[in-house]
């Protein structure tokens, strides 16, 4: 029954994490906490894949990080932005991009680029 | 319009050109050989007392204090991993191989945070395309080197061509033949080979504002795209216009842009990382 119990509840966790509205901060290795939900790949010293993006941080792997020579990592934050909010925010970064591109022809990967430059600065929280 | 000028010409005011430390030359030799052994880079850095205080500096700066310094070259390639102690040598070795702030007007930090950010975009981009990453680190450390170059056989010339690219919103390679007569890639892949780097450094120093000049350089496409995605980071220069792409370059890679988002992050981590390297 207590099986069940911590099952469901890990279960919800898993459901409201899901359903949450995610966006990624930088912060410094020293911040990061046990708990905390990596944002990014992290590779080993030799260029493996060490943690992929979603992996739980915990006191253990967070030991590992502090040997290496790593000072900041991406983390998984809920996305508390209002609508509003996020629109203002989604004009003002585009006008940027937008100037960062005005000087080259426009073709589909410059566009793929500028999408994607867009979406990550919108998503980040630097 | 300056005429083509030859590249002893342009050097003919230059005393000496930057030399690299003896040990970053034979790291960077070896970038692609599986076979050196922890003991052979130990060796190569210890003997040069200089480099080493840098290294062992460059290795402790992203670490966090109360896990304790690393005393040691041994310690610092057991802890941190060859291949990383590799591209601190050559971050580190090549930095302080130029004279820094000689030029006013010249943003010599944001130079180097550019090299840095060329060198993180290549790494990843290797990694997904399967190229050596360390090269691509290295050629992209080395990229633009040409400009320093420049700067020290022509200063005033050189700052003509920084004032002429920003007025034209031309490349800076661009602005460097109008005025100088000479680029900062052919000069740059000239000293690359004066220095004895490999071939395949050489000629991607060479072609990366050209990668589809015949023959093609895999390398070249690496730096050129990766520069390109570096400028779209602002990594370094904010608020630069990205320079044109070649599509060609793009589609030898098989890399599309709409794929890379979940990299960016970690680009952007690695990037943090390494220019605390810098400083």
């Amino acid at each position: 029954m207590g099986m069940d119990l911590m099952g469901m509840q890990n279960e919800t966790f898993r459901t409201v994490r899901e359903k949450m509205k995610i966006r990624v901060k930088l912060i410094p290795l020293a911040l990061a906490e046990s708990g905390m939900i990596l944002a990014s790949t992290i590779r080993g010293v030799n260029g493996q894949v060490m943690l992929t993006a979603g992996a739980e941080l915990s006191d253990n792997l967070l030991a590992s990080l502090h040997t290496r020579n790593i000072s900041t990592i991406s983390i998984q934050e809920e996305d508390l932005r209002s609508e509003e909010e996020l629109a203002i925010e989604r004009e003002k970064i585009t006008k940027h991009i937008d100037a960062l591109f005005q000087t080259v022809t426009p073709n589909s990967n410059l566009d793929s680029l500028r999408l994607l430059i867009l979406d990550y600065r919108l998503e980040a929280h630097l | 319009m300056n005429a083509l000028k030859s590249i002893d010409e342009l050097l003919q005011n230059v005393d000496q050109l930057p030399a690299l430390p003896k040990a970053v030359i034979e790291i960077i030799r070896c970038i692609d050989d599986s076979d050196i052994t922890v003991q052979d880079v130990v060796k190569l850095i210890g003997n040069d007392i200089g480099l080493s205080t840098s290294i062992l500096r460059a290795a402790n700066s992203a670490r966090i204090s109360v896990h304790g310094k690393i005393a040691s070259i041994n310690d610092a390639v057991m802890i941190i991993g060859l291949k990383q102690i590799r591209e601190i040598v050559c971050t580190v070795g090549v930095k302080e191989s130029f004279p820094q702030n000689k030029l006013s007007g010249f943003d010599y930090i944001n130079f180097w945070r550019h090299s840095v950010g060329v060198a993180i975009c290549g790494k990843e981009l290797a990694y997904i395309t399967g190229v050596n990453p360390s090269v691509v680190y290295i050629s992209a450390m080395l990229h633009d080197i040409g400009q320093l170059v420049l700067s020290m056989a022509a200063p005033n010339e050189f700052r003509e061509a920084m004032q002429y690219r920003a007025s034209h919103q031309c490349q800076d390679f661009e602005a460097e033949q109008i005025v100088l007569g000479m680029d900062h890639a052919k000069i740059g892949a000239y000293l690359a080979t004066k220095w004895g780097l490999p071939k395949v450094i050489c000629d991607a120093i060479e072609k990366h504002h050209m990668p589809d000049t015949a023959p093609t350089n895999i390398m070249a496409d690496l730096i050129h795209v990766s520069g390109i995605l570096s400028h779209a980071l602002e990594m370094g220069y904010i608020g630069h216009p990205i320079p044109p792409l070649s599509e060609r370059s793009l589609f030898r890679l098989g890399i599309n842009f709409a794929r890379l988002k979940p990299y960016l992050a970690q680009i952007e981590c690695d990037y943090r990382n390494a220019i605390q390297i810098l400083n």
